[in-house]
This record gives C-alpha cells, structure tokens and sequence, in this order.
C-alpha cells in the first residue's frame, strides 16, 4: 500500500492555481502563434511537468507527436501548394500549436485531487457556489470519457455502433442512443458523488481541513512568472 | 426532489459541475472531430447547440434553481477561454445571465421558459470561435510567413468579420431544435424513470 502512494506521489509537486496558470499561459500564447523556439521551450517544459508527475507515458505520446508533426512540417510544407495546404496546415502546424494546451489541461485534470482543487479555488477567494461545482467539474472531465467509452462498447455489442454512417442516416437516433445513457450514468454519478460527499461533511459551514500539503513553493512562483511572461509577450515577439 | 426553497444545495452544486463537464466535453468534442474539415467546422456550433440542448434541459430541469444556469455558464466560459479568449468567458456570463432571467420569468416552472433560455443559451456554443475575430491578425501573419499572401488572402476572404454574426445566428437555430428535442427526450426517458 505505501509502495503504490510512493509511486503515485509528483517528484515535482506544482499547486492546482500554478497548473491554471500554466493553462491560461500557455494557451495565450499558443494562440498567438509564437516563434519556433518559444513553442518548442513551452512544450519541453510541458512534457517535463508531465513526466514530473508521473504521467511518463503520456509524456511520451506527446513528444512522439510533435516530433512527428515537425517533420511534416519541414518536409512537406515547403512543397505542396493549393486546397491541400488548407488542411495539411490546420492538421499540422495548428495541431502542434494545441499540444502543449492539451497537455496543459492534462496536467490539471489528471494530476490533481478534489480535495486540492477545492482548497486551491478557496485560496484564490473563489465563492463557495463556485469552488464546488469547479471541482467536481475538473475531476468529472476523465469520468465522461471512461463511460464515453463504456457506452461505445455496449452498443457496439448491440450492433447500433456509432459511426459515419449512423450518423449521417439516423442523426436524431444516433443523439438519442448516445445522449442518453450518457445522461443517465451522469445524473447517477452525480447523486452518488453527492451523498459521499455529504456524508463526509461538504455542508458543513466550519473551515475544511486538507490532508494535502497546498502551498505555494518556488517552483510555483517561477513557473507562474513563466505563464505570465509567455501570456504577455507571446503575440509582440 | 426538493423543490421547496429556491436556494442551491450543496448536492445542486456537484450536480452542476458534474453537468457542466458533459457539456463542456461534448462541446469540444463535436468542435475537434468537426475541426478536420474546415466547412464542417463552421457548422459546428449549429450541431452543438442541437447536441448540447439535451444537456441542458436535463441539468435545468433536475436544478430548477436561481444560479444554476450562471454556474453552468461560469464553468463553460471558463474553459471555452483557456485558449486565451478572454471574451468567451464574458459573452458566456452574459448569456447566462440573461437565460437566467428568462427561467426566472417563468418562475422556474415553464417548459416554454427553459426552451427559449436555451435559444439564448446555445449562443454560449460558438464560443470558441470569437478565436476568429481575436486572433485573425496574428493567425493571418503567420499564414503569409510559412505558406505565401496568396494563401493568406484565401483564408482572409473565407472569414469576414461577419461570419461571427452568421455563427450566432445558426447557434440559436441550433438551440431551438436543440431545446425541443431535449424537452421531448426527457419526456420520453427520464420523467417516467424517475431521474429528474
């Protein structure tokens, strides 16, 4: 049991407000279309945050990708000409410039505890009515993709598989097989969700305690001045 | 279900945010899978707003409190910026604010009511896309730089500024066949099991 919290804890421990800050930063500037070595910098910085945090493998995809992504760019950009550049160019260079948000927004989701997201929201003073639905929200998000999944699966088995076909044939069927078992598992987690947390005192009106350690250390401040400073100057490089 | 005072629990707050993360996953979702193919992408927020009006009208019929579309709206807003568009999170606020008082006419009990917030609502679908109008300039420029003005000039010619306003306008037509088929898909599944 300790082995398993042992591997589970970050070598580099980041604050839930410094890994929002990293997001907004980082998406910010990818959107300005930074300079090759400022989106290079930021995406080595994102997988090694990544890797930090023990996300190793999907670390790795990442890079794989944009490796990828980069090749195409400079072997074939240079060469075609006409329709096909619209989507080679979306494909490729605007796919690489969304990386390092998505990892950004991995970062955040996967890496990050209800319990941080709550006391960090309450740090930044964000009202009551809005830490909780934030956080259940943030830590929701892998959720819907596990029981995306599921639900694939089960109608496959059922020979009703969502695909181009379907839904070009049966669109409105198409939403209503998929919608609402979506629904459904959504309203039935939620309610779950809802009496564990009540019955482990999210009502309560007394100051929550957090058995996380959530504080703001140096790597937190550099690399929030890092988010700022990639935000502001992105777009006048 | 307690409809009795109007206030939000704390078990409507988790059930906010547990409705706010299926929305917001469907609405990147459709935007991502329709990305591939650049008209296809501009129908995207007609489709969402269709697609998401399911959404809705269950989390605002299972919360039937003053508030809930304003989290909803926070929450979307929120990540729809995380590109950096920082008008999203306004024009969603904005939105919100405004079904809210539209639910309020109708005192939290008018289906009529919840269809016609949504309308207003699925406006919050196109979102990502006042990426159009913020980040053209620099989208443009750097076109020019890797690919030539000719190209540069195609791609300019494709999105006039006014192309957010046809957006807008197809999110609402959206919104209300969306409004529709969710009321009615609630009707179908959900009132009789009891889940709302």
């Amino acid at each position: 049991m300790q082995l398993i919290e042992a591997a589970r804890q970050p070598i580099l421990r980041i604050d839930a407000r410094t890994k929002f800050a990293l997001l907004f930063g980082v998406g910010i500037s990818s959107l300005m279309f930074p300079p090759f070595w400022l989106e290079a910098t930021t995406f080595v910085l994102m997988a090694l945050l990544l890797a930090l945090n023990r996300r190793v493998r999907t670390s790795a995809k990442f890079t794989v990708a944009f490796f990828i992504m980069l090749l195409l760019d400079w072997a074939v950009s240079l060469k075609v000409s006409g329709g096909f550049v619209a989507l080679f160019f979306s494909l490729v260079r605007l796919g690489r410039l969304m990386l390092p948000i998505f990892m950004a927004g991995i970062l955040l989701m996967k890496t990050t505890s209800v319990s941080e997201f709550m006391l960090s929201f309450d740090r930044m003073h964000l009202p009551n009515k809005l830490t909780i639905p934030l956080s259940v929200m943030f830590r929701f998000i892998p959720t819907i993709s596990e029981e995306w999944h599921s639900i694939r699966d089960a109608m496959r088995f059922r020979g009703i598989g969502i695909s181009v076909h379907s839904v070009l044939t049966k669109p409105m069927m198409t939403l209503e097989y998929t919608m609402v078992p979506l629904l459904m598992s959504t309203a039935t987690i939620a309610d779950e969700l809802a009496a564990a947390s009540l019955s482990r005192g999210l009502d309560t009106d007394t100051k929550r305690t957090c058995i996380e350690d959530v504080r703001l250390r140096s790597q937190d401040y550099l690399l929030i001045l890092f988010s700022i400073i990639i935000a502001l100057t992105g777009g006048m490089l | 279900m307690s409809t009795k005072t109007n206030k939000l629990k704390t078990k409507d707050l988790i059930v906010a945010g547990a409705f706010a993360a299926l929305y917001v996953v469907v609405l990147f979702a459709v935007v991502t899978v329709m990305g591939f193919v650049p008209i296809l992408y501009l129908i995207a927020p007609f489709v969402n707003s269709i697609i998401l009006g399911c959404i809705y009208m269950m989390y605002v019929t299972k919360v039937p409190k003053f508030g809930a579309i304003l989290i909803l709206a926070a929450a979307v807003g929120l990540l729809t910026s995380t590109g950096g568009v920082w008008v999203s999170l306004i024009w969603c606020l904005a939105l919100g604010i405004v079904a809210e008082l539209i639910v309020r006419a109708g005192k939290y009990k008018s289906k009529k009511s919840y269809i016609f917030s949504y309308v207003v609502f699925a406006c919050s679908s196109m979102s990502p896309f006042w990426m159009l109008a913020y980040a053209k300039p620099a989208f443009i420029q750097s076109c020019e730089a890797y690919y030539g003005a000719d190209y540069a000039a195609t791609l300019d010619k494709f999105t006039p500024s006014w192309i957010l306003l046809v957006l807008i306008g197809i999110a609402m037509l959206g919104g209300l066949i969306g409004g529709l088929v969710g009321s009615k898909l609630l009707k179908k599944h959900f009132q009789k099991a009891g889940v709302v």
